[in-house]
């Protein structure tokens, strides 16, 4: 992460902040089941919660600041890819004080266990969050298997 | 949205600012949001990164040097959605700071857009920097 402080750095004084007790998040950052980034040592951003039910497949990031042209979510057989660019001007003359949030390009690609209907996927942006729906290919889908009594044969 | 009195609604804020009047409960359990601060002589900006966040459930209050941001994050899935991948957590925002610099609390506006919360603390006319032209 980009954490730095700017105490010394301030003109009108120190910004001292409050409450240290959530430094670091709450949530489980476990790797990923069945991929992440070909570097590596790299840090997988943007991180990803992942969901499914019977028929899709869904992956959601956090953007905060992104609009839908920053980013390309796209699909190569079953590995997703998203890209984006993040910018975060400092107007000329003014003193950053404390910079926390990430700037900068990222890509990530995710390989799916499963096959996805490729032409149907869509992705939605809302207040920073990106939610990108897999539909699964009919094949990956779970079928009812018909089961007929012993009565009903012929 | 509610407009009681005690939510101060600035003109160019989306965002409720409250008076710096009205006492704050504890809070719950919650994440702490990543922020860029600037300086630019005229104003404090603060830059908030709350995604997800339900846009008229943000409270920013400044109370004696003190800025506080809350905001609620609804839950965005469906109950059926079974968990498969779990790399970062979902809940509310919480964060404060002690701004030391002389702040005209009148004029403080807060905006939410894509997921950012961006607050201007205007300096009150004192604090702000002056040029002071030397003869020589």
């Amino acid at each position: 992460m980009l954490t730095r402080s700017f105490f010394s750095a301030s003109p009108v004084g120190a910004l001292a902040e409050m409450d240290r007790l959530f430094d670091s998040m709450v949530g489980a950052r476990a790797p990923f089941w069945v991929g992440g980034n070909a570097g590596g040592a790299r840090i997988n951003f943007p991180a990803l919660n992942v969901y499914e039910d019977e028929t899709n497949v869904y992956a959601e990031a956090e953007l905060p600041g992104l609009k839908l042209e920053d980013l390309d979510v796209s699909m190569t057989g079953s590995e997703l890819t998203i890209r984006g660019k993040r910018q975060i001007n400092v107007p000329e003359g003014a003193t950053s004080l404390r910079r926390e949030r990430l700037v900068g390009e990222f890509e990530r690609s995710i390989e799916l266990p499963l096959d996805i209907d490729v032409d149907n996927v869509s992705a939605s942006l809302t207040n920073g969050v990106l939610l990108i729906t897999l539909p699964k290919a009919k094949t990956a889908q779970p079928r009812k298997i018909q089961i007929r009594g012993a009565g009903q044969n012929s | 949205m509610n407009t009681s009195n005690e939510l101060n609604k600035c003109c160019s804020s989306n965002v409720a600012v409250r008076r710096p009047d009205t006492a704050r409960t504890g809070s719950e359990w919650s994440y702490r949001p990543n922020v860029d601060i600037i300086d630019n002589d005229a104003a404090i900006e603060v830059h908030a990164d709350l995604p997800g966040a339900a846009g008229d459930s943000i409270e920013v209050a400044f109370e004696q040097g003190i800025l506080s941001i809350e905001a609620q994050v609804p839950h965005r899935h469906n109950e059926s959605w079974k968990r498969v991948v779990t790399e970062f957590g979902v809940g509310n925002f919480h964060r404060r700071f002690q701004i030391d610099a002389n702040v005209d609390a009148e004029q403080i506006a807060a905006d939410y857009t894509d997921g950012v919360l961006k607050i201007t603390l205007p300096k009150s006319r004192e604090a702000q920097r002056r040029r002071i032209p030397v003869k020589a």
